[in-house]
């Protein structure tokens, strides 16, 4: 059996909080361990924030679509912006010296920590993660 | 997010309560650690046996008040870390830059040596 759930939200501060429910209400009616619902969701906030602070760069006229399709091993993720993308080997690594007690920077890194899968598709009409967790 | 204000000594420990995944919540940690850095408070620990998980943008918010207080003298150590908190700062490495500290007594006791 496959669902598919797809939302879309303004890219303001609260659509951090909005998928972060709906990721909470998906994974609990899924059933799904708390230790696993707590990687998903934390992964979620990561990819909206990202694609609301530095996709859209919170402009009130564009958009986060995220969709959920689940099927019984898996839960997929695909958080798509509109901004213009950017260059994945440009982001610095949070893990060097210079960089670990900077503010910003490591929602990838704990994204692609806590999930099965990611995979990153940046284009110049915006930016599209895909993010994998087994059931 | 609820934060709980405690002062025991010259040490202002802060329990928190809920997700820290940025937006409001975020918002009310970064103005309560600069508003006791401005009170001229240095000794601060966060206790977070409330805080089931957080983000980086929570982590943000934790290590940007540890720099603020570790440039006037003073730091930021942490209390009763969940195992998912525990696990995310690992990630991050910055389990090597916090004082953790089992509870919070020993945390508030570790700024008297």
């Amino acid at each position: 059996m496959k669902t598919d759930i797809e939302k879309r939200y303004r890219s303001r501060q609260d659509a951090v909080v909005k998928a972060e429910r709906l990721a909470d209400k998906i994974t609990k009616k899924l059933q799904m361990r708390e230790t696993v619902r707590m990687d998903v969701c934390i992964a979620v906030t990561e990819a909206v924030i990202n694609a609301i602070q530095h996709g859209n760069h919170m402009r009130l006229d564009k958009y986060v679509t995220i969709k959920f399709e689940i099927n019984d091993r898996t839960i997929r993720i695909t958080v798509r912006d509109q901004g213009e993308g950017f260059d994945l080997d440009a982001v610095e690594d949070p893990l060097s010296p210079e960089n670990l007690t900077k503010p910003n920077g490591r929602g990838l890194l704990i994204v692609r920590s806590l999930m099965d899968d990611v995979e990153v598709s940046p284009s110049a009409t915006g930016t599209e993660v895909v993010m994998v967790k087994k059931r | 997010m609820q934060i709980q204000h405690d002062v025991s000594g010259d040490v202002a420990v802060l329990h928190l309560q809920g997700k820290i995944m940025g937006g409001p919540d975020a918002t009310s940690l970064h103005e309560k650690l600069h508003e006791l850095i401005d009170n001229g408070t240095l000794s601060v620990v966060v206790d977070l046996q409330g805080v089931a998980w957080m983000n980086s943008s929570g982590l943000g918010i934790l290590i940007g008040g540890l720099s603020a207080l570790r440039k006037s003298g003073g730091d930021l150590r942490l209390a009763r870390v969940t195992e998912k908190i525990e696990e995310v700062l690992k990630i991050t490495k910055l389990d090597r830059v916090f004082d953790i500290y089992s509870n919070t007594e020993d945390a508030v006791a570790s700024y008297k040596f």
